[in-house]
């Protein structure tokens, strides 16, 4: 790695990233153990919560008419 | 035959609104079924409803289901009479299967006794807010032409300080001529821990609007900005659904939103006077768009399910035009939300008229998250600290 492309790459360094990221393997790892969530809907973004949500990780999508 | 069953339930609990938002596909766009539908959905309805979804629960062994109170606006069906749905579902739908309930509100009826209702049936509330004052009054006025804003954000504060477990998200529609910053931080502004940004409802026939002259992907550079504004942050505080989804499609997740990848569709909209549709967004369509000419009173889901226009959207690929299916983003775009796809000569199977946005923000976000991996892989492998500089 060159100084330049580290420099790239440490300007890609995200902490919001790196917890979206994790979030989507997380998604991956219970998809697999068949836990996974249904599809979002565009209806309403019930969607994932920190712990302690009634709902945990229920998720929902969301659209406009209302 | 049919498909993937249906695990969210989509009640136009009210075929009303408060509001009069010029883009609403409910009122402003090419179907006008609303007049003839009953304002509110009636006992009746609700019983078959509730009867309808425990026997698909039932037939399919389902563990979870989602029912979305949706209008219109749904809390103009007061709180007493959504506290007896909620009842009814819960009475009807077996006690094993997990019955989440949300609202999709514009948050100005929300008082304390809608609080108790949301906290004794645990029903979560999404709002719609289009971002600041300013931005938001370009379409969310009420019928007299006044300003939601100062309301929406009233019942947004009420939900959040004394009811924050049922906090669930707030929904913007992305107007050009709004600031994609401003927008995001007078949202974030709100806390929600969920945010959605949706293109507004266009097609090829009825495209949406751009700069003059301008074929550069306006709207995917609007969510790029937006992108770029979350992901500046010092910490993770709301997810952005659009993002994250992007995200967990590129690292492989299988589900997706409606609106991108190519998962099979599981909801499905009940009108106010039990006529089960497939997307209420295709009222922006044409008239008559969403009919799948089923109602409650006379059909189980399962007949849903094997409706063709149902059936389609779980098709995945195969119901994608050739451009889509040769595109080698098609498998995080999933050719965009259906509504956005059609033409009268062409029908669905067109590439969304979104199309540049979608592959701009995809190939943004995508950029962002191969730096970001490939950081994490180095960091792991400790070739960052043995590097010079």
């Amino acid at each position: 790695m060159t100084i330049a492309s580290i420099n790239e790459l440490r300007a890609a360094d995200s902490a919001v990233l790196r917890a979206a990221l994790a979030r989507a393997h997380a998604r991956l790892l219970a998809e697999q153990s068949g836990a996974g969530n249904s599809v979002f809907t565009e209806h309403s973004s019930h969607s994932e919560h920190a712990s302690g949500h009634w709902f945990g990780a229920a998720t929902e999508g969301a659209d406009g008419a209302t | 035959m049919t498909g993937r069953p249906l695990s969210t339930f989509i009640l136009k609990v009210a075929g009303r609104c408060n509001l009069d938002c010029d883009y609403c596909y409910m009122y402003h766009l090419a179907d006008q079924s609303w007049r003839e539908r009953p304002k509110f959905m009636t006992a009746d309805v609700v019983e078959r409803v509730a009867s309808r979804i425990a026997t698909h629960v039932r037939n399919h062994d389902l563990r979870s289901v989602r029912v979305i109170l949706h209008g219109g606006e749904p809390l103009l069906l007061g709180p007493d009479r959504t506290a007896h749905l909620c009842e009814q579902l819960r009475r009807a739908i077996p006690a094993s299967t997990d019955l989440s309930i949300g609202v999709q509100t514009n948050g100005t009826l929300i008082t304390r006794d809608w609080l108790r209702v949301f906290e004794a049936n645990r029903i979560t509330v999404s709002f719609s807010l289009d971002g600041s004052e300013e931005a938001n009054d370009r379409h969310r006025l009420d019928h007299g032409g006044r300003s939601s804003w100062e309301a929406t954000v009233r019942g947004i504060e009420m939900v959040r300080e004394h009811l924050p477990e049922a906090y669930s998200a707030i929904l913007a529609v992305v107007d050009l001529d709004n600031d994609p910053v401003e927008v995001y931080e007078s949202i974030a502004a709100q806390s929600p821990p969920v945010m959605e940004f949706n293109l507004p409802h266009a097609h090829h026939d009825a495209p949406p609007r751009r700069p003059r002259h301008c074929i550069e992907p306006a709207y995917g550079r609007w969510l790029a900005a937006v992108f770029d504004a979350w992901a500046a942050g010092s910490e993770y505080r709301h997810s952005i659904r659009m993002f994250e989804h992007i995200i967990g499609l590129e690292v492989g997740v299988a589900n997706s939103v409606e609106s991108l990848g190519l998962a099979p569709v599981d909801l499905i909209v009940i009108e106010s006077d039990g006529s089960i549709e497939g997307v209420d967004a295709l009222k922006a369509a044409y008239h008559g768009a969403p009919s799948l000419d089923l109602s409650v009173f006379d059909h189980d889901f399962d007949a849903a399910l094997a409706h063709p226009a149902v059936a389609a959207r779980q098709s995945g690929l195969a119901e994608l035009s050739d451009v889509c299916r040769r595109c080698n983003l098609v498998d995080t775009c999933g050719g965009g939300y259906l509504p956005h796809r059609y033409s009268t000569t062409g029908g669905f199977r067109n590439v969304s008229v979104y199309c540049a946005d979608l592959a701009f923000i995809i190939r943004h976000v995508r950029s962002r998250m191969v730096d970001l991996q490939q950081l994490i892989a180095m960091e792991t492998a400790g070739g960052i600290e043995s590097a010079p500089g």
